[in-house]
């Protein structure tokens, strides 16, 4: 697989959780708390996928998206419901994933854009 | 010359009474000289009819115009006008008695004179017509009484005694009992009449069942929107809440989940099971939030697909039929097969919700039955889910589509099934309503098809 994988959670704990459950399936994760940094990754790296929860102190996860400039499958990641309303979401067909996580959809996303 | 019709004017007599005379007779006179101020007004008024040559006379008055013919001749070297009236407004003359009869017999409002015990004297066809008697009935001894029911004795009475103390009653609202029995909501005011040292009341009926209807309707649309109100606000809350519940949910789930993949204890059963525990607690628990989710999208639009009523009710009927019958519960259903506009996986999901419902209500029960009819009536879509289960009684009825109200025993119902149900139907357009007609639990799921036809 070309490229790697980002997570975007203003949550320490979940970024955690889902580092060791994506490595349990023998995929590396990058995570990022602070969307900024994260936009800032993600415009100067090769990117697979992107995980990113939709409300964050910052900004959203459909505002984050229409910040970065890439080709990589991007995934909004939610508790709420409010990200299935969103028109930016809506416009760019983006899949959105329920909390709790599934690692094996997860998993199954990521390999979908590697092969 | 002074006739009912023509008023004789003569110069130098200015006052209105010496002018015409007996100026009672001639109707429409006070038209005439009404405009007229003062006697300057009324000199120069009989100098122009005497002296130019006028013709005809036209007087505005509130009842149209007056049309006067004027004609002049001398006599005994004095000139006098004779007014003639030519035409006069179609109700003028018009006998009072007349007059008040056809106000009596084709009023609206019912009316009616009876004596102080009660006993009618006379009746005009709108008050037959709510009280439902023939007026022969009402004549033969008939009273006030008779038709009004035992609990308005108290209200009765105080009327009567406001009648002896200000000679007036009402209005007020009372109910009168009708011929075929049934009651029929009435507002009447009145007054005491003395004629010939003998006392009368006469009433002024209105039946005013359609406004108590409309008052009763206005009642249950206020009713509506208070719910609508506390929906959205709860909605608004789940909203919240959803989120920051879903938050620590992922993370036990998460390390539930890699916990048992880890799988290193020394009783790896017991930690499969604790695994499991966790895991089902947090699915649980995520189920209840999403179903909160869903409340707080009742508003949001959402689109509609056109879809034969048969396929969304088979999906429902084949998830639930296994479970019903494993129980030995009898599930039918009747299903047209018209193309309707609905959210087919929220509509599914409605009537799995009644069937599950229906079902927790009856399990156990003999000869358990749940039966599912749809059809299309007056463009509207009808989902009838019924249950072998006696109605609910009023209490449970009143509060069953508030958001967390169960009657299931603690741990088996959120309390949301029904008040979700009604945010879909809402949404669709339609509602769901418990049918109080029938003996058994019955829901019926309306909302419009929608589709051209």
């Amino acid at each position: 697989m070309s490229g790697c994988v980002v997570y975007i959670d203003d949550e320490p704990m979940i970024c955690r959780v889902v580092t060791l459950g994506l490595r349990k399936r023998g995929i590396d994760v990058i995570t990022f708390t602070d969307p900024c940094k994260a936009i800032e990754y993600i415009q100067n790296t090769d990117v697979a996928v992107v995980f990113s929860d939709y409300r964050m102190p910052q900004m959203t996860g459909s505002e984050l998206l229409q910040t970065i400039e890439t080709t990589a499958g991007f995934y909004i990641v939610t508790g709420g419901t409010g990200a299935f309303d969103d028109p930016v979401l809506k416009a760019h067909n983006c899949r959105i994933l329920l909390k709790p996580l599934d690692f094996d959809e997860m998993a199954a996303l990521v390999e979908e854009a590697g092969s | 010359m002074t006739t009912e019709r023509s008023i004789t004017l003569v110069k130098g007599l200015s006052r209105p009474a010496a002018l015409f005379g007996l100026t009672g007779i001639c109707i429409g006179a006070s038209e005439l000289w009404g405009g007229l101020h003062d006697d300057v007004a009324l000199d120069s008024f009989v100098q122009r009819l005497l002296d130019e040559d006028v013709t005809e006379l036209r007087i505005e008055s509130p009842r149209g115009i007056i049309r006067w013919s004027v004609s002049r001749f001398t006599e005994e070297g004095r000139t006098a006008a004779i007014l003639v009236l030519a035409d006069r407004a179609p109700e003028l003359g018009w006998p009072r008695e007349e007059k008040t009869r056809s106000l009596f017999e084709s009023s609206q409002v019912g009316l009616n004179l009876c004596r102080m015990d009660g006993r009618w004297l006379e009746s005009n066809p709108a008050f037959l017509h709510i009280i439902g008697y023939a007026a022969e009935e009402a004549d033969s001894g008939l009273t006030y009484w008779e038709l009004t029911p035992r609990e308005y004795d108290e209200q009765e009475r105080e009327q009567l005694a406001s009648l002896a103390e200000t000679g007036r009653y009402g209005p007020y609202e009372k109910e009168f009992i009708r011929k075929d029995g049934t009651r029929i909501p009435v507002r009447l005011n009145g007054f005491l009449i003395k004629r010939d040292g003998d006392e009368f009341i006469w009433s002024m009926i209105e039946d005013i069942s359609a406004e108590r209807a409309l008052r009763e309707q206005i009642e249950v649309e206020r009713l509506k929107a208070f719910q609508a109100s506390r929906l959205a606000t709860l909605g608004e809350m789940a909203a919240g809440f959803a989120h920051e519940i879903n938050n620590p949910l992922t993370v036990i789930d998460g390390y539930a989940t890699l916990l048992r993949e880890l799988g290193t204890a020394e009783d790896p059963d017991l930690l499969a099971e604790a695994c499991d525990s966790i895991n089902d607690a947090v699915s649980r628990i995520s189920h209840i939030v999403g179903g909160l989710g869903r409340l707080s999208r009742i508003d949001s639009a959402t689109y509609l697909a056109e879809v034969p009523l048969s396929e969304v009710v088979g999906d429902a009927v084949r998830l639930t039929l296994r479970r019903l019958q494993h129980h030995g519960v009898t599930l039918t259903a009747e299903c047209c097969d018209t193309v309707v506009a609905c959210q087919p996986i929220e509509l599914s999901q409605v009537i799995i919700n009644l069937i599950n419902n229906a079902f927790d209500a009856i399990k156990g029960t003999a000869s358990a039955w749940v039966r599912v009819e749809c059809f299309v009536r007056d463009e509207e879509v009808r989902i009838v889910v019924e249950d072998s289960g006696t109605r609910p009684p009023p209490e449970v009825a009143a509060r069953m589509f508030e958001p967390f109200f169960t009657t299931k025993p603690v741990g088996e119902g959120t309390g949301l099934g029904l008040s979700i149900s009604q945010g879909i139907l809402v949404q669709m357009g339609g509602e769901l309503e418990l049918d109080i007609d029938q003996p058994n639990t019955c829901f019926i799921a309306r909302f419009p098809v929608g589709v051209a036809q």
